[in-house]
């Protein structure tokens, strides 16, 4: 380190000079209505490979989102704690769908938690935020949200309510930042995993999931 | 291809004998350019925010040393390891040394261009640690045993032929050729590996000083099981990785998927602060980062060569390069190939003899240095570097003769116009544009090289200085 400063010519007393701004990205909020940014929203992650439900009410989603797991045949689901769902009030997924909900407790509960995803079909999640601009949505790892949900199962659900839409990436980070400390894992998704290294053919699902359904509450 | 005793040209001509190579990096670098050209078209004003770039790569290096303690100080805040390495052995080390304490058997890796400029696989074999790569293309490069051809898309030298026969003899039994198949036995071949690994290495795209922060732009994936599904998640990180705060994160994740890949945002952009939290049901329970030195901080105060370590990476010069084009990834004979890595090579490694010579795989037609998102001016130092390699005395006697000779003639007009006539005269009466007398160039190096791939240009009747008396008044009438 101390090479560092020696190259750049800063002694002990080397302050930081403010930095240059010529410009900085916008922040204040979106002009964009909130249809508008749905309606980007969709379009940006189909343009990816990812699909979108827009629903109406909090009884239609719940409705939607069990019909299109059971049409998957899916064996087993797996998702974020029951609690994290509040917001959405679901009732009928935990009885109806073959589905293990992580709940914070030991670490053999962990571990069990984790073979369990590492089996599963179907990974059902909450985004904490929507990015209209590049179709991505924000997942915040924490005690109720495990990271692997989203990453293992062949599919990944997400939940999103239209209300946590924002215009563009800037924004996205920008409300990161403001919720303090990071956690230990942010991750913007955008769309299904994907590669092209085999010659330049495009290629769904080598790694993460083949495919990104997000079911939209927009009441 | 084993290229490694062969010099620049030998390589080039080897490349440039590979059509299938050739092809497929044309096809390549426009896909890659294309896209780049639209996405950051859609950006809107995408001057400004490469202006907005290079102001804060700029500052970070400026205060390079601030900010890699800010950093530090962060990351073991929440429960992260920093090591320093001053060069590619310390890391290395470093990393092994991780990996014996956990004693681990087996390492997943995501891409991680610095692992390379380490050659922490061969380390990791010597420690009877197996380095698995993970990225689908870098696995390819791996099976074959070769080198990655470019930095964002390291197989593109490869054919599905080929690709297909060298999954064919891992899995020991036949498997078609198309790409789901392909990418199918990746999939599940690995994951296998990702779940039984000890530990996952994985390199960093950004470091956020202000919250300890590591940031990884990645496609398939891997990237986030390399640093979730193993106890313990080793960083390798280039020491000029960094930038100031999320809001600077913010205008590099717009630039970056731009111009490396053309799009808009990677599939997953991964912001890590330490380990695992408690109650937290999955990540690793350890984090390390490497923070390598290995030739940047001698490039710290060196008003020519600083803005190298602006760099972050995204290959855009790559993609627009005429000669990295024509000969591909590996005719470079370094871990980073195109203009960048004509820099990067000889100011990294200067005790290696073939590195110098990469400054002169350039046109200097400035296009690397137009598709810089940070605007390095790429091929000035290109230029530099000629200059460096020039006062050190590299070259051949006749070069240098030349060059002295040429100066003394373009130095005094009436010297230049007289040798330009002689010149001209001569050449017209004898080889002209190169195509008569051919054994009398053959003889001769200079024009042997020159004449094996072109013509001269034919020697004009009259000379530029003899017509413009005449354009003069035409001009003025």
């Amino acid at each position: 380190m101390s090479r560092v400063s020696q190259r750049l010519g800063r002694g002990p007393e080397a302050r930081l000079e403010e930095p240059k701004r010529s410009w900085v990205p916008p922040l204040e909020p979106s002009p964009l209505a909130r249809a508008e940014l749905v309606a980007q929203f969709s379009s940006e992650l189909e343009r990816v490979g990812g699909a979108v439900q827009i629903c109406a009410s909090k009884a239609e989603l719940e409705t939607r989102l069990i019909g299109f797991v059971l049409d998957s045949l899916a064996r087993q689901v797996v998702s974020f704690s029951k609690r994290s769902f509040a917001l959405f009030e679901f009732e009928r997924i935990w009885s109806e769908l073959p589905i293990a909900a992580w709940e914070r407790g030991s670490e053999e509960a962990a571990l069990e938690f984790r073979a369990t995803v590492a089996a599963a079909d179907v990974g059902l999640s909450i985004a904490d935020l929507g990015v209209a601009a590049t179709g991505s949505m924000l997942f915040r790892a924490g005690p109720q949200r495990p990271r692997s949900v989203s990453l293992l199962p062949r599919s990944h659900i997400a939940v999103l309510a239209a209300s946590n839409l924002v215009a563009d990436l800037a924004r996205g980070i920008a409300w990161l930042a403001a919720q303090g400390s990071p956690p230990s894992s942010a991750v913007f998704v955008t769309g299904p995993s994907r590669t092209s290294d085999i010659e330049n053919d495009l290629t769904l699902g080598v790694h993460g999931p083949a495919a990104v359904t997000v079911f939209i509450l927009d009441n | 291809m084993q290229t490694a005793d062969l010099d620049l040209k030998e390589r080039a001509e080897l490349a440039l004998d590979n059509q299938f190579l050739r092809k497929a990096v044309r096809y390549t670098v426009d896909r890659l350019r294309n896209g780049k050209a639209a996405s950051s078209a859609a950006l809107g004003d995408f001057e400004t925010w490469r202006e907005r770039g290079r102001e804060i790569r700029a500052h970070t290096i400026a205060h390079l040393d601030f900010y890699l303690e800010l950093f530090a100080t962060n990351l073991e805040r929440r429960g992260g390891k920093v090591h320093f390495a001053k060069d590619a052995a310390e890391a290395s080390s470093i990393c092994v040394a991780v990996a014996q304490e956990r004693n681990a058997k087996l390492a997943v890796k995501s891409k991680s261009m610095v692992s390379e400029e380490i050659e922490l696989n061969t380390h990791f074999a010597e420690h009877g640690i197996e380095a698995l790569e993970t990225d689908l293309g870098e696995w390819i490069v791996q099976l074959a045993r070769e080198a990655p051809a470019h930095i964002i898309l390291p197989c593109i030298h490869k054919s599905r032929g080929e690709i297909r026969a060298l999954f064919e003899r891992h899995a020991g039994r036949p498997l078609s050729e198309d790409t789901a198949t392909l990418a199918g036995y990746a999939r599940k071949t690995l994951r296998e590996r990702f779940l039984a690994a000890d530990i996952g290495i994985s390199g960093c795209n950004f470091a956020v000083a202000d919250t300890g922060s590591i940031v990884m732009f990645t496609n398939e994936g891997n990237g986030r099981l390399v640093t979730t599904l193993p106890r313990t998640h080793v960083v390798l990180m280039g020491m000029e990785r960094i930038v100031p705060s999320f809001a600077d994160l913010a205008v590099m994740a717009e630039l970056l998927p731009r111009s490396a890949t053309g799009q808009k945002l990677t599939t997953y952009m991964n912001l890590l602060t330490g380990p695992r939290g408690a109650d937290e049901a999955d990540g690793p329970d350890d984090l390390h980062v490497v923070i390598v030195d290995n030739g940047r901080s001698a490039q710290l105060g060196d008003k020519d060569f600083q803005a190298i370590l602006h760099c972050i990476r995204c290959g855009a010069c790559l993609n627009v390069c005429p000669v990295y084009r024509q000969i591909g990834g590996h005719a470079y004979g370094s871990v980073y190939p195109g203009p960048i890595g004509a820099v990067l090579s000889p100011l990294f490694q200067p005790e290696r003899e073939l590195a110098t010579e990469l400054a002169n795989a350039s046109s200097l037609c400035g296009a690397c240095s137009e598709a810089c998102p940070v605007k390095i001016p790429i091929h000035d130092m290109l230029v530099k570097l000629r200059e460096r390699n020039a006062r050190r005395g590299s070259g051949t006697r006749a070069e240098r003769l030349l060059m002295e000779f040429s100066a003394s003639v373009l130095s005094s007009p009436r010297v230049f116009s007289g040798a330009g006539r002689v010149a001209r005269t001569l050449q017209r009466w004898t080889i002209c544009d190169g195509s008569r007398f051919s054994w009398i160039a053959r003889r001769i190096p200079v024009l042997r090289a020159w004449l094996g791939t072109r013509l001269l240009p034919k020697p004009p009747a009259r000379a530029f200085r003899d017509l413009w008396p005449d354009l003069e008044r035409e001009v003025k009438r």
